[in-house]
């Protein structure tokens, strides 16, 4: 049986004293709802758990003139059924609604959902086509990570052992610019047999001025479709050009055959959903 | 007392309770959470146990360390082969299982060898792990069909001509010259090869489906414990407490009066809750250790002993005339048992025909059903017992027969469907059956006919499937009706609530007898101390069998009362009748007695209580295993069909059920309340069954036993309610309870096929395989469109 010990902090600064005293022994659990599988099937057998969803002012979610940002202790059901973030960041709303049935999403939170670095997790490549930061912060001081640098492999983050992530920024949008998620599954809330975001900003005569394409669930981590935003670059995207993204999109994509398809289905849907994704981040730019 | 059997002939329009959507009995209890499972009881001192099992699929135990286990702080005691029993068990057709591996061999991962006991489940659980198991591992073998092969290097069960038939074994065959198989059925009817000589064309198609659990919320759970007397008692969420009380004597060599079985509400049952290995272990470590044990499998565990049901390969041959007429129908079905079948699929090679064998009229039939074993965990009964597999394989031929005639399905259906007096594949007559007005409704509320249009990357179809289903005349109903002096009625009955309403139906039953509401009605059961014999909730037979044992038992039990009432009123008991806790004159309703009085006035001359019993059962004529005929196997038919629209869509293969419709043909229903309760629920199971659930296993270890990957529907891949249309057109069976027939196990039955006929009237895509999932859907519409 796994036996560890549960502590609870009154505070950032004890979290912080307890995470440096059981330095790689300890795991922080916030909602948990990423953690327990994961302590279940004996991945992570950690001595300690800090617990610290009951720490107060880490639960907000703030849209100011820079951006968006939202508190580690924020869950996903807050950021479902956020009015200002279904009406400025609908793309983050839409998500998390398919992520997990209601009760995981009523207890796990967002910035939990992205330390734990699930290879289908729904908000990491969301949160990437944004361009999103995280906050981290420990007894030796604070500092920002772009998610560009976060998600190293497998389960893996930039996050070290000492540190408590504190909140995700998001970076306040170009003017048209435009975001879609879309994952394929095989119910509603389940997680992704594959999935792509892509973020898209135009200019006035509508070739695409900026994109940002990640692909989840078909790779280790994250995986960005530099080649594919490339070929955007410039355009005016038509069909044909679709196409070709999406032909380069999967061309990154590095699934393997498991409970959810085979590769080859999954590099199919990949070009699905990253048509449909594309155009639908090019729809909204033009809209807005 | 006097024991009665009757037939009931009442017009429906004469009944005042049955045939009203009444609401549950047990209604109020499960929604405020009062009601009591096994898992809910808890006892001071008692002891939790877990199993070590086997990681190999195949392989012989050289030798079990248990020291270090045994030397373990709160482990109190193990149980080893050794102290096993060596008896076989199982039901129906073939008794290869064992409580414990006493012939030293196991066959499937998962395999209980031992039992570990501990003061807590954690303990047992980490002492599990210190058990020591030396194996020599054996070649395994994990497909069907290569199993099934005359020169399959491996015998899985190389002493299975030594093996007895269950308790109800006797429709099929053990097969000695197939090393790997465990069980056969064989129709011959009429003469196949003159049929198919005079068929203008023939189709041929092979068809196979996937492994599948039962999903149910409540998971396996049983205690143990010795009373005083030398009694076992074992309480447990399962049902058939008499059938267990009797298996357990049996496995242990007890008297009938030493074995107590209790039960509670059980949380699900779907078939799965009816094989007796769990409580054989548990009740070996209560005796062995004079404790109380409890064992408690997890959901993972559930699965390995969850008697799931059986993946299939399946054969299917017709030949048609050209005006549409079937003339000949072969048919090759194996079944794929895993180590073993005693948990209730030895059965199903007769089972996957109970679908298909009464839909329409075939006069030349050959069927050879066959359970093979395999290496894979072991398979059991799930609701239909195999029939919903057999159906998938002919209602998918069906059109496929329709289409190579250039018919349309309905008018195919139509042209061969079973009318009165025909006789099912197995030679009986068919006599009361609507299957014609089960379709023909089934197609009038789908709309067929109507191209219905698709949107985008999405296009509709529409499918229809048929079945009968045979209830199982597998053994007698008893009970008993107290008349209590308050006026109300208790009703004590041996079988189960699993969940499917039979507490609501036999209150119905007995409140129609006595002309008083359900909510006067009491139901005991649970309890072999005190309820009395039956079967088990089990092949649908609920309705029919404790049904009628009710209605007698109210019968016999009103008898008394009239004849107290007539003592005192100065009347002949013919002159009276009952209601509302009353018993009058018919003929002078003014005159009239409150049965409290009746029971104040007779108790001084010994009338405390009257107890009515009734009973029923069904006599089967000879049955011939060489040709599987018999003049009245099953006690009635059953139909129901399904329309289907279904939306496919092209670029993922995602299929969305949209409508369903249904044609029941239950002859005079019960409760139609419960009957689309039913129905709904059977189609979401269905959905699931057909389109997401497949128990993967990986050289027989499972991938997906869990329910994360183990795929049930929610609500979002169910059609809304109001999409879910049903119509009960059958006439009264005026040999069935009131004029009805059963239900339950056939609301899944022609899903599947109906389902796989709409994926083809979108698409031009036939299914094969069952699940269709989204990704065999989207390689089939790939192949489609590449050969077009």
């Amino acid at each position: 049986m796994l036996r560890f010990e549960v502590l609870h902090p009154h505070d950032l600064a004890d979290a912080f004293d307890m995470l440096t005293q059981h330095e790689g022994e300890a795991k922080i659990i916030a909602g948990g709802q990423g953690l327990m599988p994961v302590l279940k099937h004996r991945q992570l057998t950690p001595r300690q758990l800090v617990n610290i969803r009951n720490l107060s002012d880490l639960d907000y979610i703030v849209d100011g003139k820079d951006g968006l940002r939202i508190g580690a202790l924020t869950t996903h059901q807050a950021v479902e059924n956020s009015a200002i973030i279904k009406k400025r960041w609908p793309v983050l709303a839409e998500m998390e609604a398919r992520l997990g049935d209601i009760q995981t999403r009523n207890w796990g939170t967002l910035v939990g959902n992205v330390c734990q670095a699930s290879p289908t997790g729904d908000p990491a490549p969301v949160l990437l086509a944004l361009g999103a930061c995280l906050k981290v912060a420990s007894n030796r001081g604070e500092r920002l990570i772009a998610l560009d640098d976060f998600f190293l492999d497998y389960q893996k983050t930039a996050l070290k052992g000492v540190e408590i992530a504190l909140e995700i920024q998001v970076p306040k949008q170009p003017a048209r610019s435009g975001a879609a998620y879309h994952k394929e599954s095989y119910r509603w809330t389940d997680s992704p047999i594959a999935s792509v975001a892509a973020a898209v900003t135009l200019d006035e005569r509508d070739r695409v001025k900026g994109a940002r394409i990640f692909m989840q669930a078909v790779c280790p981590a994250p995986i960005r479709a530099r080649q594919a935003e490339d070929l955007l670059a410039g355009q005016q995207v038509n069909n044909g050009l679709l196409d070709q993204v999406a032909q380069a999109t999967a061309g990154v994509a590095c699934p393997i055959s498991d409970v959810y398809g085979t590769a080859e289905y999954k590099m199919e849907m990949v070009k699905v959903i990253t048509r449909q994704v594309v155009s639908q981040a090019i729809k909204q730019a033009q809209a807005a | 007392m006097t024991q009665t059997s009757v037939v009931l002939t009442e017009l429906p329009a004469q009944l005042e309770v049955v045939g009203k959507g009444v609401p549950r009995v047990d209604a109020l209890d499960k929604v405020t959470g009062k009601a009591k499972y096994t898992g809910d009881f808890r006892e001071q001192g008692m002891l939790f146990a877990k199993l070590v099992r086997s990681p190999h699929p195949h392989a012989n135990i050289k030798n079990i360390d248990v020291s270090a286990a045994l030397a373990y702080p709160g482990v109190k005691g193990i149980v080893l082969p050794e102290d096993a029993p060596d008896r076989r068990m199982g039901y129906f057709a073939t008794c290869d299982r064992q409580v414990l591996p006493k012939d030293g061999r196991v066959r499937y991962v998962g395999e209980p060898i031992a039992v570990v006991v501990a003061t807590t489940s954690e303990i047992a659980e980490e002492a599990v792990a210190l058990v020591r198991v030396d194996y020599e591992a054996l070649p395994a073998i994990f497909d069907a069909e290569e199993a099934m092969s005359p020169d399959c290097p491996v015998a899985i069960h190389p002493m299975k001509h030594t093996y007895s038939k269950g308790s109800a074994g006797g429709a099929v065959q053990a097969v000695p010259e197939i090393p790997n198989a465990a069980s056969r059925f064989k129709i011959r009817k009429g003469d196949v090869e003159k049929g198919f000589k005079e068929a203008d064309v023939i189709v041929e198609n092979r068809f196979t489906v996937a492994r599948v659990g039962h999903g149910r919320m409540e998971k396996y759970i049983a205690d143990a414990w010795m009373e005083a007397d030398g009694t076992l008692v074992v309480r447990r969420a399962k049902k058939g407490i008499w059938r267990d009380k009797d298996w357990l004597c049996q496995l242990f060599g007890l008297p009938a009066s030493k074995v107590r079985v209790m039960e509670s509400y059980i949380g699900g049952d779907f078939g799965g809750k009816g094989w007796v290995a769990f409580e054989g272990l548990v009740a070996l470590a209560a005796m062995k250790l004079k404790r109380l044990v409890r064992l408690e499998s997890t959901r993972e565990e559930d699965f390995h002993d969850g008697t799931m049901a059986p993946g299939a390969v399946m054969y299917i041959k017709d030949g048609l005339k050209k005006d549409g007429t079937i003339v000949a129908r072969e048919t090759t079905m194996i079944l794929e048992g895993g180590g073993y079948t005693g948990g209730g699929s030895g059965q199903s090679a007769l089972c996957i025909h109970n679908g298909i064998l009464a839909c329409y009229n075939i006069p030349n039939w050959k069927s050879d059903g066959y359970v093979a074993y395999t290496n894979n965990p072991p398979t059991g009964t799930l609701r239909g017992v195999d029939a919903p597999r057999g159906s998938w394989a002919a209602e998918s031929q069906m059109d496929c027969d329709a289409h190579a005639l250039g018919m349309d399905p309905l008018e195919f259906r139509l042209k061969n469907v079973a009318r009165e007096g025909d006789t099912c594949a197995l030679g009986q007559v068919l006599q009361h059956i609507s299957p014609r007005e089960a379709i023909e409704k089934a197609a009038e509320l789908i709309q067929w006919g109507a191209k219905s249009e698709g949107d985008g990357d999405w296009k509709r179809g529409k499918g229809l499937g048929l079945a009968n289903y045979g209830v199982a005349p597998m053994a007698p109903s008893d009970v008993l009706v107290k008349v209590i002096r308050d006026g109300t009625i208790e009703v004590r009955h041996g079988t189960d609530e699993v969940g499917q309403g039979l507490n609501t139906v036999v209150a119905q039953l007995a409140a129609e007898e006595f002309k008083i509401k359900t909510d006067r009605v009491k139901v005991i059961f649970g309890d072999t101390l005190t309820a009395p014999w039956d079967y088990s909730s089990s092949a649908s037979r609920c309705t029919w069998f404790t049904g009628n044992a009710t209605v007698a038992a109210a019968r016999d039990a009103k008898q008394q009362l009239f004849m107290l009432a007539g003592k005192r009123m100065g009347v002949a008991a013919e002159e009276l009748d009952t209601r509302d806790g009353r018993v009058f004159c018919k003929t002078a309703p003014e005159k009239s007695i409150p049965f409290s009085d009746l029971f104040q006035y007779e108790s001084a001359i010994g009338h405390g209580e009257i107890l009515g019993k009734g009973y029923y059962r069904y006599q089967r004529q000879p049955f011939d295993p060489e040709t599987g005929q018999c003049a009245n196997y099953y006690p009635t038919y059953p139909y129901l069909a399904y329309g289907v629209e279904a939306a496919v869509n092209t670029r993922t293969g995602e299929v969305r059920v949209l409508k369903v419709s249904a044609g029941v043909d239950v002859g005079q229903p019960i409760n139609i309340k419960m009957i689309e309760g039913q129905i709904e629920g059977g189609i979401v199971m269905a959905i699931g069954q057909s389109l997401l659930e497949e128990v993967m296993l990986k050289n027989g270890v499972h991938v997906n036993a869990n329910f994360g990957t183990y795929r049930m529907p929610t609500v979002m891949e169910s059609p809304y309610a109001a999409n879910i249309k049903v119509e009960s057109v059958g006439k009264p069976d005026p040999t069935g309870l009131h004029g009805g027939k059963p239900l339950g196990e056939m609301v899944l039955i022609p899903f599947f096929a109906a389902l796989g006929n709409a994926i083809y009237d979108a698409t031009g895509v036939r299914m094969t395989h069952s699940p269709m999932t989204r990704e065999s859907v989207f390689w089939g519409l790939r192949q489609h469109a590449n050969a077009h």
